[in-house]
């Protein structure tokens, strides 16, 4: 693989891996099984590089291929989760936690709650307006239309502020 | 709270690991593993088209060396039905899902076809593997010329191993694609949905 490849690979990689992470972390079950999605993610992210052409934005086109492994992964039959990829070059430090607001945390474990409530491509799209993606890239991701991911959103955050509801007041 | 505030509280107020990349190793890792996952899934595809294209020299074989005539079109017949085992196996491997770069939407449908796929192809296993070897199988025993004991027995053995393969494979359907492909159907809906 040519040399420019790699370079954007890896560059794609410093930039975007928390946000990586963030979404592998909401479909995890666990945060081991977050770190084994992340890296299921950096090799299709490798492994699909060439495929990309520059029609969509980098970040649209990461978002994709993430979202899509980690859809994958939930409809994975048993045997095959055990199938899980382990790269030595992607190293997780746990850092000691700075202790956070109690009001933060609150809210931060009230919001991971009602995430997991929502079906998966719920979850799919409001992950991606958490991470701040407007609607057309956020239809770029999808396939939807701009106009649909709109009508989308709109319930979606209305069906999480409501479940956010107690914690917030 | 407002929609900016959940944004940051989402990006910033998680205590997530940190990541760190070993440029090096991981170029190396990732190299070697794209390559090792492509080879087993080659590999997954292939076990049993190797099976069936082993087992064509075999019947052709099989076909010249025995005298009788019945037996000798059991042996040809068996290499016309591993040659539509190659047909089918390959068949239903071709809307498998490779290219994860493509929009969530075109995913679940790519994903969903190749499901459909596998389905329909594990539900007629009677008509393109089953039945077809079996008859093979029974042809041959009959052209031994056994007496009636013998070829009962036979017929019984060869009934019960391929009906074993046929229920192996509904069980398959009912208790692994089935409920993938409700899923997937749900996703699908759930995403289309206004």
């Amino acid at each position: 693989m040519p040399h420019a490849v790699e370079l954007l690979f890896l560059e794609l990689l410093e930039t975007d891996k928390e946000r990586i992470f963030r979404i592998c972390r909401s479909y995890a079950q666990d945060p081991e099984q977050a770190q084994d999605l992340f890296q299921e993610t950096v090799l299709q992210i490798w492994k699909s590089l060439p495929t990309f052409r520059g029609q969509a934005q980098v970040r649209t086109w990461v978002y994709r291929v993430t979202l899509n492994v980690c859809l994958q992964a939930r409809h994975k039959s048993q045997r095959e989760k055990r199938q899980t990829v382990r790269l030595e070059g992607v190293q997780f430090q746990n850092l000691p936690q700075a202790p956070a607001e109690p009001d933060q945390a609150e809210q931060l474990q009230a919001l991971h709650a009602c995430i997991q409530k929502l079906n998966d491509t719920d979850r799919s799209l409001v992950l991606l307006y958490l991470e701040d993606l407007p609607y057309k890239e956020i239809a770029a991701v999808t396939g939807l239309t701009e106009n649909h991911v709109a009508v989308k959103m709109k319930r979606i955050r209305e069906k999480l502020f409501t479940c956010l509801q107690p914690t917030l007041c | 709270m407002l929609d900016q505030d959940l944004k940051d509280l989402w990006q910033n107020g998680q205590a997530y690991p940190r990541i760190q990349l070993n440029q090096d190793t991981l170029m190396q890792e990732v190299a070697t593993h794209a390559e090792y996952m492509e080879e087993k899934i080659r590999k997954r595809d292939r076990r049993e088209i190797w099976a069936a294209l082993f087992l064509i020299p075999v019947s052709v074989g099989l076909a010249i060396w025995f005298p009788q005539p019945l037996v000798k079109l059991s042996w040809a017949l068996t290499v016309v039905c591993c040659l539509f085992l190659i047909y089918q196996l390959k068949r239903g491997a071709r809307h498998r899902v490779t290219n994860f770069s493509v929009p969530l939407d075109e995913y679940l449908h790519q994903y969903r076809l190749y499901l459909l796929e596998q389905i329909k192809m594990l539900r007629r296993v009677a008509f393109w593997y089953v039945l077809p070897f079996s008859g093979c199988q029974l042809l041959y025993f009959i052209g031994l010329g056994r007496d009636l004991p013998h070829l009962a027995i036979n017929i019984v053995v060869v009934g019960i191993i391929n009906y074993v393969i046929y229920r192996y494979n509904q069980k398959a359907v009912r208790e692994d694609l089935q409920p993938l492909l409700e899923k997937v159907d749900q996703a699908i809906a759930a995403l289309e949905a206004r």
